[in-house]
């Protein structure tokens, strides 16, 4: 799914971390954002996530006009800087939070946890 | 292998809202607010604004009658004395308990600091009773402070003990000793080192602990009602008078005179909190 | 050479360093044994002192029963009231937009700057007879100064600041980094809240509830106001020790008093246990 980015703008009040950005990236692509601190590319990354909000322009996932869908809804897999990791929860988990929160079957979330964890070889850190 | 450590993070600019900033959740947390707000209204607000009406209804001349008739100017006078020298003895009190705490080691030091809150955690009846059963009638020591002053000042020291304490432990806890053994090479002797180095350090926790201290004896009631005899003119403290005022449904007065000891308390909170400001002025 | 001992400079011969650190010690635990120490020691020993019978007496009798029972309703009802709002307005301040936070900090602070009594007048002032809602109440025939109603509501109000004092630095020092992770997961709301949020502050939240009960229990001037202490109905344990104490039946108060202070010894306990979890600094 393609994801494209038009004339967004983002204040923080008199600071503007975006001025009508405009970005695409092709379906399948790896793209990096390079730029110096305070450049904006984490607001952008936030704001494809609807993590934040523009103040003008749009995001488009795929087909979808996303701008205004919340980032519970949106589907964009997002990895903090400092990884955001739930420190009160084992590994596991961690892993399974977003198919606890979507109520999978039990026995579904148990199998793909165990598939992702042997795919990190991190199987044998679960219960941690 | 070494890893290379991420640089400090700057806070970056984002949106506030959180939880509460989501379409979905917008709806639910108004009610929240809403049941919130009612809450506050009934438990704290209402009552508040009806202490203050209360005590203006009559104008600032009956204000003033109510506040400066001979009891409540004994009660009042006695409320800030006692309090004033009970918090001054605290100043040093504390700083020395927090400093042995702190600087000193010894078995049984565990225990010691978890008793510290024991005025925090007891009822303040109970503390009045626990005062009487050593130093009152029948006490094993043969003291007899009901009816004195010296309990009521007793009564307070106990109720506002951990207060300066607390507030000083850990600021010393963070002190790292370099500035004082700079100053004892140099030639300092304890004493000064302490006064010198130390004291300014940690004058504006014990100014913090003072101010708690002291707005906690003012309105100290629990513990003192039941050692001190609340004779008027000579052991009836403020909150006593406004209890004896409610008891003969004289509303007005006691709402008058808690008002009063209330812009006393943020008078003396106020002085105290420029005092620390300029305090740290100095020490920068 | 323990850490501590390098960090106090000796200066001018061991010796001297050590009768002065023994003094200081000696000053501090004395203080302490003199003014809590042995009063509460006191007090267990008179307690006891003629045997278990008249304690087990004093604690079956009908009055101090209901005041027991009494003393726990309103605990039951004001804690779980105050840590759920107390949760709400940490959540307003720390994740929520709105203006009028430092009102709302006021108001989470005013039961600390207020007597007990002056809490009384004020909810008497509102809910009283002659009060705001006097007459309202009284043609809906409800009751609630002189009844438990109004107890509730002057527990409730002593009480209602520490769970949200001690849930704010938790939740500022959590940052919302993990809330918003969840919701990129596909959380909402109230799954964040509770899946996330709440587990990553509950220590926080424990120890706010400990406070709030432990101040719950031993609230004795607003509710001495509020219910006029009539025996057998209105008196919680506290008052139920002054009361037995003013009607000279000393082991009547010792016993509730001692019931009390042990409940305060198991909050010191829980307290101190829970200091050992990883919790914000503590403000006093």
């Amino acid at each position: 799914m393609a994801i494209e980015v038009r004339d967004v703008t983002k204040r923080f009040g008199t600071f503007t971390a975006l001025d009508d950005v405009c970005l695409r990236v092709g379906d399948g692509a790896l793209t990096a954002l390079l730029g110096p601190s305070g450049s904006g590319k984490s607001t952008l990354l936030r704001i494809i996530a609807g993590l934040e909000t523009p103040d003008s322009g749009s995001v488009r996932i795929g087909d979808e006009e996303v701008t205004s869908t919340p980032a519970r809804t949106r589907g964009v897999g997002f990895v903090f800087q400092h990884y955001a990791p739930f420190k009160h929860m084992t590994v596991a988990d961690n892993v399974a939070f977003g198919l606890k929160v979507r109520r999978r079957p039990k026995a579904e979330t148990r199998a793909r946890v165990q598939e992702l964890l042997s795919l990190v070889r991190l199987d044998g850190l679960a219960e941690r | 292998m070494g890893r290379r450590r991420l640089p400090s993070p700057r806070r970056r600019p984002t949106s506030p809202g959180g939880l509460a900033g989501r379409v979905g959740a917008r709806s639910a947390s108004a009610l929240g607010r809403g049941l919130l707000g009612i809450y506050l209204s009934v438990l704290v607000v209402l009552p508040i604004a009806a202490l203050l009406a209360r005590s203006s209804h009559g104008g600032l001349g009956a204000f003033w009658r109510e506040v400066t008739s001979p009891e409540a100017q004994a009660a009042i006078k006695l409320t800030l004395v006692v309090s004033a020298a009970v918090v001054a003895i605290n100043a040093v009190t504390g700083t020395l308990i927090a400093w042995v705490l702190v600087r000193d080691e010894f078995r049984g030091k565990k225990v010691v600091n978890a008793l510290i809150d024991l005025p925090f955690a007891l009822p303040t009846v109970v503390a009045g009773v626990v005062l009487l059963a050593l130093y009152g009638k029948n006490g094993p020591l043969g003291i007899d402070i009901t009816f004195t002053r010296t309990a009521v000042a007793m009564a307070l020291l106990f109720v506002t003990l951990p207060f300066v304490a607390r507030s000083v432990q850990p600021v010393l806890l963070e002190l790292d000793g370099s500035a004082e053994e700079a100053a004892a090479s140099l030639g300092a002797g304890r004493l000064t080192v302490f006064r010198r180095i130390v004291l300014p350090a940690l004058t504006p926790a014990i100014i913090s602990g003072i101010a708690l201290s002291f707005a906690r004896a003012l309105g100290e009631f629990g513990s003192v009602v039941l050692i001190s005899g609340n004779l008027p003119f000579k052991t009836e403290v403020g909150s006593v008078y406004i209890f004896g005022q409610i008891q003969n449904e004289n509303l007005p007065a006691a709402a008058a005179v808690s008002v009063a000891l209330m812009l006393l308390a943020l008078v003396v909170l106020a002085a105290l909190t420029l005092l620390s400001r300029s305090r740290s002025k100095h020490v920068r | 050479m323990s850490a501590n001992a390098a960090k106090s400079p000796v200066v001018g011969g061991g010796a001297s360093a050590k009768v002065s650190r023994l003094g200081l010690r000696t000053v501090a635990l004395g203080y302490l044994a003199l003014l809590l120490l042995m009063p509460l020691a006191m007090i267990f020993y008179r307690t006891f002192e003629h045997g278990l019978e008249p304690v087990w007496k004093a604690m079956t009798e009908p009055n101090a029963v209901h005041a027991f029972w009494l003393s726990i309703e309103l605990v039951a009802i004001a804690v779980p009231l105050n840590t759920v709002f107390g949760i709400g307005i940490a959540l307003l301040l720390e994740r929520g937009s709105f203006r009028g936070r430092g009102a709302l900090g006021l108001v989470i602070d005013l039961p600390f700057a207020i007597s007990p009594i002056v809490v009384g007048l004020a909810l008497v002032l509102v809910y009283g007879q002659a009060g705001w809602f006097g007459d309202w109440l009284s043609e809906h025939g409800i009751d609630v100064i002189f009844s438990v109603p109004g107890m509730v509501l002057a527990t409730a109000f002593v009480s209602l600041p520490f769970v949200a004092r001690e849930t704010i630095p938790v939740l500022h020092e959590l940052g919302t980094d993990s809330e918003q992770a969840a919701a990129t997961l596909g959380a909402n709301a109230w799954q964040t809240f509770w899946r996330v949020t709440l587990p990553a502050i509950r220590w926080g939240v424990v120890y706010g509830v400990v406070l709030t009960t432990a101040r719950a229990l031993g609230e004795f001037g607003a509710v001495s106001v509020v219910s006029g202490r009539i025996e057998g109905q209105t008196q919680q344990l506290p008052l139920y020790v002054q009361d037995r104490f003013e009607n000279f039946d000393a082991t009547g108060a010792y016993t509730a008093a001692v019931v009390l202070a042990l409940l305060a010894l198991a909050t010191l306990l829980a307290m101190n246990l829970l200091t050992r979890r990883t919790r914000s600094r503590r403000a006093v």
